[in-house]
C-alpha cells in the first residue's frame, strides 16, 4: 500500500472512531443552541455549575499537586533501590492499573476497620466521607502514576549533567538546581494529565457523596436525557483539559520519543540527603500503604466472597473482555493507520495529534453521551457495538501516540535498509517492521484494555440491559451493599488487569530497547 | 594532594581497577592513558568521589575521603574541576549560569568577577548569555573547561575533553588547555589515549590496561 493511500485510510480511521461522536456532540448541541439560543448559557458556569466547576477543579488541582510531591518524593527513594529489590518499584507502582473506584472501596474499608479500634480505644474517628476523603483516595489513586512519570523523567536526566553539579555542588544544590530544574517538563506533563483525569472522573466524587461537574454531567443525562444539554455543560470543562493536555502531550511524547539517558550509562553518585530523603522516605511510604491497604483490605474483603459469588461473576468478566477486545481491535486499526500520521514529524502531525487530545479531553459522561448520540443515529449494530467503540474512541488515541512515538523513533535508514534487502515478498514486514513495531503496539493494546476493562463513567451510559461488564456490576454494588460480591468482582477484575499488566510491561521494555 | 592506595572496582563480575595506587600533588602534572575501556573514567569517578570503591582508599590533602564502600568526603569538598569527557553542560542554563554554579559560595560581585575571568581565558566571554544548545561543539569544551577552572580548584582532571573534535579544533583547544593550565598551580590528572595530547599537557606518563596501572617509557 503507497504512503497516500495509507494516510487517508488513517484520516478515515480517525474520523469514523473518534469523528463521528465527536460531530454528533457538536451537530446536536449547534442544533439545540438554534432552536433555543437562551440553552448557550449553559456552556458558561453561574450559580450551581460554578460552584461545581469550582469544586471539580479544587479538587483535582489539589490532587495533582499532591500527586506531584508525593510522586516524585517517592521516586527519589525508589531510584535508589538496589538492583537485586528492583521488584519494590514495580509493587509500589503496581496500583497504576487498579481503577479509582477499587482504591475507594479499599480505603473505605481499610476507614471503617480503624474507626472499629478507636471506638474500641473509646475515640470516635468521623466517618470517612466528603471532600476530604475523595481527596484523599484520588491522591492514592494518581500517585502511583506521578511515581512512574517522575521516575521516567529521572531516566531522561544525563547522569554526567548530575555529576557535573556533584562535583561543584552540595546534594540538595544538584536537586534544586539541575535535576528538578531537567525533570520539569515531564513532572508538570504528568500534574497535567492527573489534573485532566480527576477532572472527568466521577466514580470517586460520587462514593464518597463529593458532588462535582462531571457528576452534574452524568446525572442530567439520566434525568432528561437531553444530549446537548450536556454537551454545552462540558464546554468549560472540555476547554480547561484540552489547554492543560496540549502542553502535557507534548512533553509526554518528548518522553517517548526520546531514548533514556541512562540505557548503558554510569549510574549518577548523587542520593537524596537529609531533609529532602526524610520527605524521599515518608512518599515512598505513603505509596507503600497504599498499596499494602489495597491488597490487605481487599484480600480481608475476599474473606466474605464465596466460590459461588466469583462463578457469578464470569460471565460479566466475559461481557468485559468481549467489550475490551473489541476496543483492541478498534485501537490496532486505529494505532496502524494513524501512528505513522503521528510520526510523520511535520504540520498534519501535529493536527492528527491536536485531534487526538480532544478525546482525552473529553470527560468520561460526554465521551458515553456522543456514543449513545451516535448509537440513537446509527440505531441496529452500533448499539451492540457501542461500548467497544466508546472504549477505542476514549484510549484509543493513547494507543495511537504511542505508535506515533515508536515510529518516529525509528531509524529511517534501518527501515531503508530493509527494504533495500528484502529478498522475498512480505520480508520487510515480517522480520523489520514488526519485530520493531510489534512490541510496543502489542503493549499499547494491552494498556487500552486494561483502560477500558476498569472504565465505568461512559460504559454507565451506553451498556445494554442483561450486558453488565465487570467494572459496572463493582461500581453498582458498591452503591447498593453485597460486599462479599463486591469482594469476588475485585479480585476477578484485579486478576484479569494483573494478568494484562505483565505481558504488557515486558513487552514496553523489550520494545523500546530494540528502539 | 590527592591520592588512592590499592583501589579495585568491578562491575559485572569482571574487574575494572585492580590495585590502582596514585598520587597526584600540588601542581603536578599526570597523563593518564590506556585503551578504550581500561578504566581511566572509573579511576577519576573514584578519586572525585562520584564513585565509592569496592577496596582501597583516596585521601586528599592527607585526610580520608573515600574507604571500601563509602564516600566520606562528597565531591563538593574535594577542591576538584571536572571536564567530563562530553561537556555535560547544563542545557537550562546560560553560559553564565553554567559557570557561576560553582561560585555560590562567593559574594555576588567576586562570582561574578571569577565567571568573566574564566570565560576569558577561555574566550568564550561573548557566548555568556548563550545556551550551550546554541553553541558549537569547540565552543561547548571551552565553557566545560571555564566551568571547572572559574572556582579555581586545587585538583584539575580532564577525562578526554577533546574527543571526538576535529583535528584544527582539537590543535586550537588544546592550546588553550595547556594555556590554561600553565597559568595556574592547579594540579592536573589528564586523561586520553591520544599521544599528541599526551606530549602537549607534558609531565608524568602514566598506563592502565586491564585495570593495573604501570609507567610508560
Amino acid at each position: 500500500m503507497s504512503g497516500r493511500t495509507w494516510r487517508i485510510c488513517g484520516v478515515l480511521a480517525l474520523a469514523a472512531v473518534l469523528g463521528v461522536p465527536m460531530a454528533a456532540l457538536a451537530g446536536d448541541a449547534w442544533a439545540a443552541v438554534r432552536m433555543s439560543p437562551g440553552s448557550l448559557r449553559l456552556a458558561v458556569p453561574a450559580g450551581r455549575s460554578l460552584t461545581l466547576l469550582v469544586r471539580s477543579c479544587t479538587l483535582s488541582a489539589a490532587t495533582a499537586l499532591l500527586c506531584l510531591a508525593i510522586g516524585t518524593a517517592a521516586a527519589l527513594v525508589l531510584l535508589a533501590v538496589p538492583t537485586r529489590l528492583r521488584w519494590l518499584r514495580m509493587a509500589v507502582i503496581v496500583p497504576v492499573i487498579v481503577p479509582p473506584y477499587l482504591h475507594a472501596v479499599a480505603w473505605m474499608r481499610t476507614a471503617e476497620g480503624l474507626r472499629v479500634l478507636l471506638r474500641r480505644a473509646g475515640l470516635a474517628l468521623p466517618p470517612f466521607q466528603g471532600f476530604g476523603a475523595a481527596l484523599w483516595v484520588q491522591v492514592m489513586v494518581y500517585a502511583p502514576l506521578m511515581a512512574s512519570v517522575a521516575l521516567a523523567a529521572w531516566s531522561m536526566v544525563d547522569p554526567l549533567l548530575v555529576d557535573a553539579g556533584l562535583v561543584q555542588g552540595s546534594s540538595h544544590r544538584v536537586l534544586r538546581r539541575v535535576i528538578l530544574p531537567l525533570m520539569l517538563p515531564v513532572l508538570a506533563a504528568g500534574t497535567l494529565l492527573v489534573f485532566v483525569l480527576c477532572m472527568g472522573d466521577l466514580s470517586v466524587p460520587s462514593l464518597f457523596s463529593v458532588n462535582t461537574y462531571a457528576l452534574e454531567m452524568y446525572a442530567r443525562f439520566s434525568a432528561s436525557g437531553r444530549t446537548a444539554d450536556v454537551t454545552l455543560l462540558a464546554v468549560p470543562v472540555v476547554l480547561l483539559c484540552l489547554a492543560a493536555l496540549t502542553p502535557a502531550m507534548r512533553s509526554l511524547a518528548t518522553v517517548l520519543s526520546t531514548p533514556s539517558a541512562r540505557e548503558g550509562a554510569v549510574a549518577s553518585a548523587w542520593r537524596a540527603a537529609g531533609a529532602v530523603r526524610a520527605g524521599a522516605l515518608f512518599g515512598a511510604v505513603v505509596l507503600g500503604v497504599d498499596a499494602a491497604g489495597l491488597c490487605g483490605s481487599l484480600l480481608a474483603g475476599a474473606q466474605g466472597a464465596t466460590w459461588a459469588a466469583v462463578l457469578d461473576a464470569l460471565p460479566q468478566a466475559s461481557v468485559s473482555l468481549r467489550t475490551a477486545g473489541g476496543a483492541c481491535l478498534v485501537s490496532l486499526v486505529l494505532a496502524l493507520a494513524a501512528g505513522p500520521l503521528v510520526a510523520a514529524g511535520n504540520r498534519s502531525a501535529r493536527w492528527t495529534a491536536a485531534f487526538l487530545l480532544v478525546p482525552l479531553a473529553l470527560p468520561g459522561p460526554l465521551a458515553g453521551t456522543g456514543a449513545s448520540l451516535a448509537g440513537v443515529l446509527a440505531g441496529g449494530l452500533w448499539k451492540t457495538v457501542a461500548p467497544s467503540l466508546l472504549l477505542a474512541f476514549r484510549f484509543g488515541p493513547f494507543a495511537c501516540l504511542m505508535t506515533g512515538a515508536r515510529l518516529a523513533r525509528l531509524d529511517s535508514a534501518t527501515t531503508e535498509a530493509g527494504r533495500l534487502f528484502e529478498r522475498r515478498r512480505g520480508d520487510y514486514v515480517r522480520r523489520i517492521w514488526l519485530p520493531t513495531l510489534g512490541p510496543v503496539l502489542l503493549a499499547a493494546l494491552l494498556l487500552v484494555a486494561i483502560l477500558g476493562i476498569g472504565e465505568v463513567s461512559g460504559t454507565l451510559l451506553v451498556m445494554q440491559p442483561g450486558q453488565q461488564p465487570l467494572a459496572l456490576a463493582i461500581y453498582n454494588y458498591l452503591h447498593y451493599g453485597g460486599s462479599g460480591t463486591v469482594s469476588a468482582l475485585c479480585l476477578v477484575l484485579l486478576a484479569g488487569l494483573l494478568a494484562l499488566m505483565v505481558p504488557a510491561l515486558f513487552l514496553w521494555n523489550r520494545g523500546w530497547r530494540r528502539a | 594532594m590527592i591520592a588512592c592506595a590499592d583501589i579495585g572496582v568491578s562491575a559485572g563480575g569482571r574487574n575494572i581497577l585492580s590495585g590502582v595506587t596514585l598520587a597526584l600533588a600540588d601542581g603536578q602534572r599526570v597523563v593518564l592513558m590506556g585503551p578504550s575501556g581500561a578504566g581511566k573514567t572509573t579511576l577519576l569517578r573514584v578519586l572525585a568521589g562520584l564513585l565509592a570503591p569496592e577496596e582501597g582508599t583516596v585521601t586528599v590533602s592527607g585526610r580520608q575521603a573515600s574507604v571500601a564502600g563509602k564516600v566520606l568526603v562528597p565531591p563538593s569538598q574535594r577542591s576538584i574541576g571536572f571536564v567530563f569527557q562530553s561537556a555535560a553542560l547544563w542545557p537550562h542554563m546560560t553560559v553564565a549560569q553554567n559557570v557561576l554554579y560553582g561560585l555560590a559560595d562567593l559574594p555576588r560581585r567576586e562570582a561574578q568577577e571569577r565567571m568573566r575571568q574564566a570565560l576569558a581565558a577561555c574566550r568564550v566571554e561573548a557566548l555568556a548569555e548563550r545556551l550551550p544548545q546554541q553553541l558549537s561543539g569547540g565552543e561547548q569544551r571551552r565553557v566545560a573547561l571555564a566551568r571547572a577552572i572559574a572556582p579555581r580548584p586545587r585538583h584539575l582532571f580532564m577525562d578526554e575533553p577533546l574527543t571526538s573534535l576535529d583535528s584544527d579544533l582539537k590543535g586550537e583547544l588544546l592550546n588553550l588547555v595547556t594555556g590554561v593550565i600553565a597559568a595556574d598551580a592547579t594540579a592536573v590528572l589528564y586523561v586520553t589515549h591520544e599521544e599528541d595530547e599526551a606530549r602537549a599537557v607534558g609531565g608524568t606518563r602514566l598506563y592502565l590496561a586491564g585495570g593495573r596501572l604501570g609507567s610508560q617509557t
